[in-house]
């Protein structure tokens, strides 16, 4: 083993990275020390990143420099209901922790509104597909709609909670429902393991060939 | 960025979907609490606590790591049902959050729970823990807290993403007998493989309103039964107009079912 390579195995960031990426696939096998310290200090690093980029990307570039170098001193308005959140921890200031709850809640369920439109509108207008092999519509088009449409009645059947299953058609909607949504999670699932097995090659590459750099063995 | 204002047609149907659901609601707080079908995920539930309390070892909990939305929130309903049945029978609760709003909320639900089923000595605040706001930070504590404490249930509930199969793997590892529910669509293959009963989709809020059997929640859901039919007739109405379309030569008919189609065009 060569000077250079053992200094290049022990350049800090490169260890720390291999050392850090074996203690957390160590769990794989059981729980041990050395995940437990990686699992702590990646939860310290997480929370400290966390820290530094709520300032760096939102209150800094959002609130602060607009208020202190822009002049826009409306903005410090935003200081005492942010603080508000924090009533939550005393009993005397929990109300100031509801109402700003409360506040909270109704913005969010007023952008459901919208999201609904952006989301689910479009979808609904794509779901009007033409039945018949008639003029560009070719006859495996129509059969490929017909699949559509039975499918998406039988997965909304299914959805159903108001209305008790008991006939016997809606029954066997509602079940045929399930099984063709089971059928599209088993294609979700391969094509996102696939997408899970590139994310593990990429810390074996790391590991492998960019510390241990036996990138010569694989070509 | 699209706005239902932009499209009055569009604007006019989320609006009477929104009325249908209202009327529900209203109609649900002022006469009878209307009834939903029983789940049959839900069984889980109760045999999951049983089976934890048998073992001696501890229940965690986990809203997802949405941070203060509305499945969080389902979530924290559904754990605030768990939690008193915990609590009747003298276990321990461990719910772990990805965001520090939900803290304060989550630890008074759990409290709530502990202490409406005459248990308050048992609630212990160090139990509600914050990991990290960081998804994968947040995976490995989860994935830490399940391996130390050993649970013996785990309850992954509120939006999960790309961490849903390691926090889900390691509970299935140490033996956890698991109910998982979400939102998230690519997520459910995750917990179907992994946990041992799944909530699809709108099982979850509709567990959440059959357990609380609070009428708002019942109502709305009863509410979004009705826009769903509505949104089905008008999927039919619209595949039927596509077929008129293509088929019928140009006139009225085709010019009134082709502005049938474009009044849900974006």
């Amino acid at each position: 083993m060569s000077a250079d390579y053992l200094h290049h195995l022990l350049l800090p960031k490169l260890l720390l990275g291999a050392i850090g990426t074996i203690a957390i696939l160590s769990l794989v096998f059981r729980e041990n020390k050395l995940y437990r310290l990686f699992e702590h200090v990646f939860l310290g690093l997480a929370t400290g990143y966390g820290l530094a980029t709520t300032w760096t990307q939102v209150l800094r570039p959002k609130w602060w420099d607009p208020m202190v170098g822009g002049g826009e001193w409306i903005w410090i308005l935003a200081a005492p209901l942010g603080l508000m959140f924090y009533g939550v921890y005393t009993k005397k200031f929990a109300w100031m922790a509801r109402l700003i709850f409360g506040l909270y809640f109704g913005l969010a369920a007023g952008t459901v509104f919208q999201g609904f439109a952006e989301e689910y509108v479009p979808q609904i207008r794509a779901s009007f597909k033409p039945l018949i092999a008639h003029g560009a519509v070719t006859a495996a088009m129509a059969v490929n709609n017909w699949i559509f449409v039975i499918i998406l009645i039988c997965v909304l059947v299914y959805f159903f909670f108001a209305f008790e299953q008991n006939s016997a058609v809606i029954k066997r909607s509602a079940s045929a429902g399930r099984v063709m949504l089971m059928i599209a999670f088993g294609a979700i699932f391969g094509s996102t393991i696939m997408i899970r097995e590139a994310l593990l090659i990429d810390r074996i590459r790391f590991l492998l060939i960019e510390w241990l750099q036996l990138g010569h063995i694989f070509r | 960025m699209e706005h239902a204002s932009d499209h009055w047609s569009i604007g006019i149907f989320v609006a009477v979907l929104s009325i249908i659901i209202l009327y529900k609601i209203v109609t649900a707080q002022r006469g009878k609490p209307p009834t939903i079908r029983r789940i049959a995920g839900l069984n889980a539930i109760d045999e999951a606590v049983g089976r934890a309390t048998e073992m001696g070892r501890p229940i965690l909990m986990v809203p997802g790591i949405g941070g203060l939305d509305i499945p969080a929130l389902q979530a924290l309903n559904i754990f605030g049902y768990i939690g008193r049945s915990v609590a009747r029978f003298g276990n321990r609760t461990i719910l772990a959050v990805a965001d520090p709003q939900l803290v304060g909320v989550g630890e008074e639900v759990i409290r709530d729970a502990y202490t409406s089923a005459g248990r308050p000595e048992l609630f212990n605040a160090e139990d509600v823990r914050f990991l990290s706001d960081r998804q994968f930070a947040f995976a490995s504590g989860v994935a830490g807290v399940i391996e130390r404490e050993k649970v013996a249930a785990s309850f992954l509930m509120g939006a999960f993403f790309a961490e849903s199969l390691i926090i889900a793997e390691v509970g299935q590892r140490v033996g956890a007998i698991q109910v998982a529910a979400t939102n998230q669509f690519t997520q459910l293959p995750f917990f179907i493989a992994t946990c041992d009963y799944v909530l699809l989709g709108d099982e979850f809020y509709a567990a959440s309103a059959y357990l609380s059997k609070n009428p708002t929640l019942l109502g709305s859901i009863v509410g979004q039964d009705y826009a769903k039919l509505l949104i089905l007739i008008v999927v039919i109405l619209g595949t039927l107009s596509a077929c008129g379309v293509l088929m019928l030569p140009a006139g009225h008919v085709h010019d009134l079912l082709q502005r049938f189609m474009d009044l849900f065009k974006s």
